[in-house]
C-alpha cells in the first residue's frame, strides 16, 4: 500500500447530485422474481436506486454537483486550477470529459483538466491525484475533484447480480490551500493481476469485434460482451478478506484506532460486506453511515454521497473522517481527513442534462 | 426438529429446491443458483438458525452442503448423517 500525507490543503466543500427518478427494488420482481428480490434487498440493503434519464450522462450529474458546490462556497472560478473527473462513463471517446466540464463550468484556460478511469475506489484515487498535483504545482490555487457514474449503461437488464444493485450519481469536492489545515492522508493499493474480476470486455479496442447479442454465459446469466461482468465470487472474496485487512493495516500505519474518527465513509458495495468490514475492524455501527438503501452502489460516488446524505444538514461540527473505496482494477484506497460538516451539502436531485 | 432437519430447512428456504436435492454433490461450483447474493443469504440464515458467528474463512470456504456440516461442527453444531431418520 502506497501511503502519502499532504499538508497545507483542506477539503473546503462537498456536494452530490442524483437523478430524481427513483426505482424501487420491487420493480425488478417481474424480471427476477419476488422472492429473489426480497432476498437481494435483505442481503445488499438496497431498497431503491436512482436512475438517470437516457439523455443524462455521468458528467451532467457531476456538473450539477459542481455548480451547487461553487454556489454554496462562493469560491471564485478563477481559483480553480485543476479539474479532475473520475468516471467510467465518459461523454465521448475523445476528448476527456473534463474538458467538457471545464467549458460548462466556465473555468479558465490555466486550469489543468484530466479524467481518471476508476470506479468504486475512484474518489480516494482522485483525492490523492489532485493533492499530489497541487503540491507539485505552486501556481495551483484550488482544485475540483468530480466523480460521476451511470453504471447502468453497461449492465445487462438480465443480470440479477448487478442490475438492481447500481445507482447513478455525481459528486464534487473542493480543495483549497490552507496552511493551518490538518494533514490529509491517503493509502492506495492496486492488483492488476485480477483485472478481469470486473470487466466490460468490448467497446474499446482490445476486443473490437465482441458479440453484441446477449447470450447465456457460463454463470447462467445472459449478457453481451459490451455488458459489465462482475465475477461475484472473486469480488466477494476480495471484499471480505483483502479490504478489511488493508483497512486495518492503514489504521495501524497511521497510528490510529476507530476511536480517533467520528465517521467511516465506506464504499457502499452492499450491506453484508459493510457489516463484515465493520465486524473485522471493530467499527462502531453508529459511526458507519449507510446510504445504499436509498441510492444503491454508486461506484466512485459512494464516499462523498454517504457523507452528503448523512451530514448535509449538519452544521457546527468538525468531523474526523475515515474514507475507503474498493473495486475494479482491482484497487483500493483509504483516506483520513478532517472537515467541517457545514461544508458538506445536502444531496441535490435533478434530471437536467447538457444539450451541446 | 434435529440439527440435520434444521440445516436442510435453511437450504430449502434459500434455494427453493426439494430437500432430496441437498446431498454430497450440492456445491457452489455446480449449482448455478448459488451466486454471491445467495451465498450471503445462506450464511446469514445459518448464523441466525444456529446462533453462531462464522469467521471470514468459514464464509469463503463454505463451498458445499457437506462441507458446511464440518464448518458448523467447528462451531459446536453437530449434524449427524443419521439424524433425519
Amino acid at each position: 500500500m502506497q501511503l502519502s500525507r499532504f499538508e497545507n490543503f483542506r477539503i473546503a466543500g462537498m456536494a452530490t447530485a442524483v437523478p430524481a427518478n427513483s426505482v424501487a427494488v420491487e420493480h425488478f420482481a417481474a424480471q427476477f422474481g419476488e422472492e429473489n428480490m426480497r432476498k437481494f434487498s435483505q442481503m445488499t440493503g438496497v431498497r431503491e436506486v436512482r436512475r438517470a434519464h437516457p439523455a443524462q450522462t455521468a458528467s451532467d450529474l457531476a456538473f450539477l454537483a459542481a455548480e451547487d458546490l461553487l454556489a454554496r462556497t462562493a469560491v471564485e472560478r478563477e481559483r480553480i486550477s485543476l479539474l479532475l473527473f473520475v468516471t467510467q462513463k465518459p461523454d465521448h471517446r475523445v476528448p476527456a470529459t473534463a474538458y467538457v466540464l471545464q467549458k460548462r463550468l466556465h473555468l479558465e484556460s490555466h486550469c489543468i483538466c484530466l479524467d481518471l478511469n476508476l470506479a468504486c475506489s475512484g474518489y480516494i484515487y482522485g483525492l490523492h491525484t489532485a493533492l499530489s498535483l497541487l503540491h507539485r504545482s505552486p501556481g495551483c490555487a484550488g482544485a475540483l475533484v468530480l466523480t460521476g457514474d451511470t453504471s447502468m449503461r453497461t449492465l445487462s437488464p438480465m443480470d440479477r447480480t448487478v442490475f438492481p444493485l447500481f445507482g447513478d450519481a455525481g459528486t464534487a469536492t473542493l480543495l483549497l490551500p490552507d496552511e493551518a489545515a490538518p494533514s490529509i492522508g491517503t493509502g492506495l493499493w492496486s492488483d492488476g493481476s485480477r483485472f478481469k474480476s470486473i470487466i466490460t470486455p468490448s467497446g474499446a479496442y482490445r476486443n473490437p469485434d465482441g458479440e453484441l447479442e446477449r447470450r447465456e454465459w457460463g454463470d447462467g446469466i445472459v449478457r453481451s460482451d459490451y455488458d459489465t461482468h462482475m465475477k461475484g465470487k472473486e469480488i466477494f472474496e476480495f471484499s471480505i478478506t483483502d479490504v478489511p485487512a488493508f483497512v486495518g493495516r492503514y489504521l495501524a500505519d497511521i497510528g490510529k484506532t476507530p476511536d480517533d474518527f467520528d465517521t467511516f465513509a465506506i464504499h457502499q458495495a452492499n450491506l453484508f460486506i459493510l457489516k463484515q468490514l465493520a465486524r473485522k475492524n471493530r467499527l462502531p455501527s453508529d459511526k458507519l453511515p449507510v446510504s445504499i438503501d436509498r441510492f444503491g452502489n454508486t461506484s466512485s460516488n459512494s464516499v462523498p454521497l454517504v457523507l452528503c446524505d448523512h451530514f448535509g444538514s449538519v452544521v457546527d461540527r468538525a468531523l474526523r473522517v475515515f474514507g475507503c473505496g474498493f473495486g475494479g482494477g482491482l484497487s483500493l484506497g483509504c483516506a483520513d481527513f478532517e472537515m467541517e460538516a457545514a461544508q458538506i451539502f445536502p444531496v441535490l436531485e435533478s434530471d437536467d442534462f447538457y444539450q451541446s | 426438529m434435529n440439527n440435520l432437519q434444521r440445516y436442510t430447512k435453511v437450504f430449502h428456504e434459500i434455494f427453493n429446491l426439494p430437500e432430496e436435492q441437498f446431498d454430497e454433490s450440492f456445491a457452489f461450483a455446480t449449482v448455478s443458483e448459488w451466486d454471491s447474493i445467495v451465498h450471503m443469504s445462506l450464511v446469514t440464515a445459518l448464523e441466525e438458525e444456529f446462533d453462531i458467528m462464522f469467521e471470514t474463512e468459514d464464509i469463503l470456504h463454505y463451498g458445499s452442503f457437506e462441507n458446511g456440516k464440518r464448518i458448523l461442527a467447528r462451531h459446536g453444531v453437530e449434524i449427524e448423517a443419521g439424524e433425519a431418520a
